[in-house]
């Protein structure tokens, strides 16, 4: 009996706790497809939100903050996607409000990736004090309800993108440390490891030339899939009236301001509300794909 | 199209012991063109408003007039008709100099619990309103005041300083008496266990759903109230409480809104009642701050306003804003002064002046702001906009949420600021305006606005009180220490079955005496 | 049961309450960092300046945020809340007032979402590239792209606003009028119940799909039992395994799901009281509130991981051997 128990995870780590939401990440694996369609739609809807945003400065748009007196206009030729309430065109601040979900999707999730995989892969390496300390933290992230901590966060701190951007590379970490620390226990044991640490090479230098390669392969694909969680936590946010504030335009802030009109003019919600469901299809899908990749490859 | 079915009412000021000041604006009489008949007893009224109040302490009364009033009464009451005070739960509050007032209450009213309403019982009340501990937000109204038991129905009232304005006190922030009895048992959870000696008695209380009332079956005048029960439904969104009442979930429905006030009259079958507050919702000026005090550089900022910009875009119907009080105001005399006129090239020369005698190249004005109501957020986008208009300005937005904007006005921090001066009554002016008054947080401070006001509590006379108040309009409106974007008017929207409505104004809109009303079934 | 096993329990126990500490902790922290104070909240602008201090000194604002924390504790450990900054209600009053209206929205959801996908999610498994499957997959795909505030203000749209067979928002208590009580909840418990419609569905599908590969599934079927059979009692049970684990995370993380669909439509749940807290720096509300959710969570993941072994078998079996 006493053994059957000593089978399972070490007592220092938290992996009761834990152990669901590994299952959870391990199940979420759909059938590969022969040709993916919707993959190759999300990376042309991406290349194009990103190049929009990036080249917003220099597309032939009104200034997304110009107010003029044709307020909450149908589209038409001079505003294509029509007019917001106080006048402002739609299409441009859609354009500019990309670049809040994108400064979300990239800036946020790199961050979120950077601490998270490196927490991850120290405690699954090292495990002991390490793996307790950073399976602690994971779970304390983990049972703090998530929105209320973001909202508590972004009312703290001086509202604005630095801080949205922060509050919710906090709340991502814990999926990719989870994951890197997995893969890196899975890696850890193999031969190109064990033979580096014969040969004398560093922790460094293993976790580093040998394991990262190894792990980032999952985690590229899970940070797409965070990057569509988070692009929606934005706009839940911007939504509650907690994100960007304005004038700086944003996708959540839009529909949130639509909202107040929904019955007279649908547009204001309706346009803002199919770029996030693009945007977020397209991420999901491009998620789906590199996990059918990842999944192949891993199984060869 | 059918005419306007609106019973409309200014709310001018009336001095104490009954005396009407000429009215204009619409007072009208109460009836509403339909044949109406006898008063008929019974029924479920069902009153929905916008926002759930924090507690029913008597205390706190002052926060939310349409819970209260039904429970506790007032002591007073604001005839809107009339445009003069009446005694309600008291007789009368008299005074001949403005200092010493006598307040004479009615024999045998009694609270709902069978104690007495008598002036121990309101000294009780006011004196807890005066205590810090109580933190009752009405405890502003009790300074300069002092006041004793003369004989059980009689409270004498003294003020430092004469004040004809004093009876306002008594219809709302001084004016809900709780059973003293009934407060010492509640100890902490008197937010939640009101026994006053209203016409109606507070059976249920559902937060953030709903208030149910019902008759009280000791309540003092005669026959009243006519209703069975009362119901006050918490309702936040203004179009959702508007198709509350058309689908008859509710018989009245509190509004702000002036474009579903015309939309639900072009439906026909609802009465719509009016009370036009004064003052209304702006842009503040800290006086104070090293910059924004500079005369000439907030002329160049009011010049470039356009409050018929905002009023189109986010207040559909509302007429624009070109003085402190509302057209039909009694105390607007233009001659005295209005707000500058939109002028862009005005704005920019006067601002250009200013970079020259500062010696600056660039200006940088900060707007603390309403963040996550849309409607406001859009507001200091326009402002924001019409600002930019003005070269070499950078008109900043600070949105922040409701708690740190209060913090900050309160603390002065700010340049300028999203802030609104609603009242019924004219006195509230004084509290805001007058140099280091209570709600000054902009520092606003000119001897003639001071003399003017000093003047509308001291004087008697109607007629100097008119002028006064016009001669404080006047400076207002060309100082525009505060910059109103909007008048506000409070609508209640009833259905035409609801009859006997006598009006209330609040400092968020309109209510009612609803043990007048009376269903028509 | 021997020494080890019990350090082992004694072990989790300890983790449960050093993480309770540490997320209580954080919140105190959280919170005091955030501008404006309880006393701005509480008192009109207006408020004296005596009326300022007495507040002050009625909240305890004025003790050390560490001395503020124990007093919290203390109260805490004896079943005591606190009151209310802004209502002056015991906080364990207005939790039980509000918690209701969340439970009961996350409970139908989770009814919902469970009576959606165990059918499609099995028969997508059973007959892979079916009908069934492929529209699911597709329903998967758009709904997993829609996110809940997107998904509720659409479905107002639609179901109130253009079709006008449901009230817009707002919340009609069960007592008063049970129908339009029911009414109200249909939107928020569809746009609660979506995303964990995809969630389960997804998972049960593809737990589905392995088990029916198994040694004893294709043994039951190579004896001909009837299809009934096999799928329920040979598969499902053996995938409700999955199922199982994620609702309990799912429920743990419901109470903090709820709080945007109860600010969507309106609702007097926990949700809409922790952001109003929150506005309101009604700060003694907020940390109860995420104390409860905290623990409720941190519970569930226990309780999932205890009931494995009821359910599959095969951890069962290595227990045992």
């Amino acid at each position: 009996m006493t053994e059957l128990v000593q089978q399972r995870p070490g007592p220092e780590s938290v992996t009761e706790i834990e152990a669901p939401l590994e299952v959870f990440d391990e199940h979420v694996r759909p059938v590969r497809r022969r040709r993916d369609f919707g993959a190759l739609f999300g990376v042309v809807w991406i290349a194009l939100v990103a190049l929009a945003a990036l080249l917003a400065g220099v597309l032939p748009i009104p200034d997304p903050n110009e107010v003029t007196n044709s307020f909450s206009a149908m589209p038409s030729a001079d505003h294509l996607l029509g007019t917001d309430a106080i006048g402002r065109d739609v299409l441009s601040r859609i354009i500019y409000g990309a670049r809040v979900s994108m400064a979300v999707a990239i800036g946020a999730t790199s961050l979120s990736l950077l601490i998270g995989v490196t927490i991850g892969m120290v405690a699954g390496y090292f495990r002991g004090a390490a793996d307790a300390t950073s399976s602690l933290f994971v779970n304390f992230m983990l049972a703090f309800p998530p929105l209320i901590f973001l909202i508590a966060v972004v009312t703290a701190l001086q509202p604005g993108l630095l801080t949205l951007v922060v509050a919710l590379a906090l709340v991502g970490i814990p999926n990719f440390a989870r994951v890197a620390r997995a893969n890196t226990i899975a890696f850890a044991d193999r031969e190109f490891v064990t033979a580096a640490k014969a040969l004398g090479a560093r922790p460094l230098r293993i976790l580093t030339r040998e394991l990262l390669v190894n792990v980032m392969l999952p985690i590229l694909s899970l940070a797409l899939v965070v990057m569509a969680t988070l692009v929606v936590a934005e706009g839940s946010l911007s939504f509650l009236g907690v994100g960007v504030p304005p004038p700086t335009p944003s996708w959540g802030g839009m529909l949130a301001a639509g909202r107040e009109s929904l019955s007279e003019e649908p547009q204001l919600v309706l346009v803002p509300a199919l770029f996030f469901f693009l945007t977020v299809f397209s991420f999901n899908r491009l998620g789906d794909w590199a996990r059918g990749r990842v999944g192949r490859e891993s199984s060869i | 199209m059918k005419g306007w079915r609106v019973k409309s009412r200014s709310l001018t000021v009336a001095v104490a012991l009954g005396l009407v000041l000429a009215g204009c604006g619409g007072g009208g009489s109460d009836d509403d063109g339909g044949p109406v008949g006898e008063p008929k007893q019974g029924g479920t009224l069902t009153y929905a408003v916008n926002v759930e109040t924090v507690s029913l302490d008597p205390a706190f009364c002052t926060l939310s007039f349409d819970r209260c009033a039904p429970i506790f009464g007032t002591l007073l009451r604001y005839d809107v008709d009339k445009q003069q005070f009446v005694g309600q739960m008291a007789e009368s509050f008299e005074s001949t100099d403005g200092k010493s007032w006598t307040l004479k209450l009615r024999d045998g009213v009694t609270f709902s619990d069978g104690t007495p309403y008598d002036a121990e019982a309101v000294v009780y009340n006011w004196d807890r309103i005066k205590d810090p501990k109580t933190l009752a937000p009405s405890a502003r109204y009790t300074q300069g005041l002092t006041w004793k038991v003369v004989d059980p129905l009689t409270v004498a009232v003294t003020s430092e300083v004469p004040n004809f304005q004093l009876p306002w006190a008594l219809t709302q922030g001084l004016s809900t008496i709780g059973s003293p009895k009934a407060i010492e048992a509640a100890g902490e959870d008197i937010a939640n266990s009101p026994v006053g000696a209203g016409p109606f008695v507070l059976d249920k209380w559902t937060r953030n759903s709903q208030a149910e009332y019902s008759r009280n079956k000791t309540y003092f005048e005669e026959g009243l109230p006519y209703l069975d029960k009362l119901v006050i439904k918490v309702i936040g969104a203004d179009d959702q409480r508007l198709n509350a009442l058309r689908s008859g979930e509710i018989d009245v429905d509190w509004s702000l809104l002036t474009k579903d006030a015309k939309a639900i009259d072009s439906e026909g079958g609802y009465d719509i009642y009016r009370v036009p507050l004064n003052g209304g919702t702006g842009l503040q000026f800290n006086l104070k701050d090293p910059v924004v005090s500079d005369e000439g550089l907030r002329q160049a900022l009011l010049s470039a306003f356009d409050s018929a910009q905002i009023n189109n875009a986010v207040y559909p119907g509302d007429e624009p804003v070109d003085a402190f009080l509302r057209p039909d105001s009694p105390y607007r005399d233009d001659a005295l002064g209005k707000f500058p006129e939109k002028d862009l090239d005005e704005a920019q020369r006067l601002f250009d002046d200013y970079l020259e005698r500062t010696g600056k190249t660039s200006e940088t004005v900060t707007f603390l702001c309403y963040a996550g109501i849309p409607a406001l957020e859009q507001v200091a986008q326009l402002i924001q906009s019409q600002m930019s208009k003005i070269e070499g300005l950078e008109f900043k937005l600070e949105p922040v949420d409701g708690a740190t904007l209060s913090q900050r006005s309160t603390a002065r921090d700010f340049q300028t600021i999203m802030g609104a001066s609603l009242s019924q009554d004219m006195d509230r002016l004084y509290s805001v305006f007058h140099t280091d008054a209570p709600l000054n947080v902009m520092g606003y401070s000119n001897p003639t606005v001071d003399e003017a006001l000093d003047t509308t509590r001291r004087s008697n006379d109607p007629a100097e009180v008119e002028k006064a108040y016009q001669v404080v309009n006047g400076e207002l409106s060309k100082d525009g220490p505060l910059r109103n974007w909007r008048y506000q008017t409070g609508h209640l929207f009833a259905n035409d079955k609801v009859q006997g409505i006598v009006l209330a104004g609040t400092s968020s809109g309109a209510s009612a005496y609803w043990q007048y009303a009376w269903l028509n079934e | 049961m021997n020494a080890v096993v019990w350090r082992r329990r004694a072990g989790s126990v300890a983790r449960f309450f050093l993480l309770l500490f540490l997320v209580t902790v954080a919140v105190f922290l959280l919170l005091d960092l955030i501008p404006g104070s309880p006393v701005d909240a509480i008192l009109p602008p207006e408020a004296t300046p005596e009326q300022r201090a007495a507040a002050a000194e009625q909240y305890g604002l004025n003790d050390p945020m560490w001395q503020r924390y124990l007093d919290w504790l203390g109260g805490i450990l004896q079943g005591d809340f606190g009151r209310s900054f802004q209502t002056g209600l015991s906080v364990s009053d207005q939790i039980l007032e509000r918690a209701p209206v969340s439970i009961e929205l996350a409970v139908l959801a989770m009814i919902v979402a469970l009576a959606v996908s165990i059918p499609v999610g099995v028969w997508s498994a059973y007959r892979p590239g079916s009908v069934v499957d492929r529209v699911s997959t597709f329903m998967i795909s758009a709904t997993l792209a829609t996110p809940a505030f997107v998904l509720g203000i659409l479905l107002v749209y639609v179901f109130a606003v253009k079709l006008g067979w449901l009230p817009v928002l707002g919340w009609v208590p069960f007592s008063e009028d049970p129908a339009e009580h029911i009414k109200r909840l249909i939107l928020p418990v569809l746009t609660l119940a979506a995303g964990e419609c995809v969630l389960f569905t997804r998972l049960l599908k593809g737990d589905m799909m392995a088990t029916l590969q198994q040694d004893h599934v294709l043994s039951a079927r190579a004896r001909g039992l009837p299809t009934r059979s096999i799928l329920t009692r040979h598969s499902l049970r053996q995938s409700s395994f999955s199922l199982v684990t994620v609702s309990g995370v799912v429920i743990g993380r419901l109470i903090g799901g709820t709080v945007l669909v109860e600010a969507i439509f309106s609702l007097p749940g926990m949700g809409t009281m922790v952001i109003t807290a929150i506005q309101s720096r009604d700060y003694i509300v907020v940390q109860a509130v995420v104390l409860l959710s905290a623990i409720v969570y941190l519970s569930m993941n226990t309780l999932v991981d205890l009931s494995y072994p009821l359910l599959d078998p095969r951890v069962r079996k290595v227990r045992t051997s």
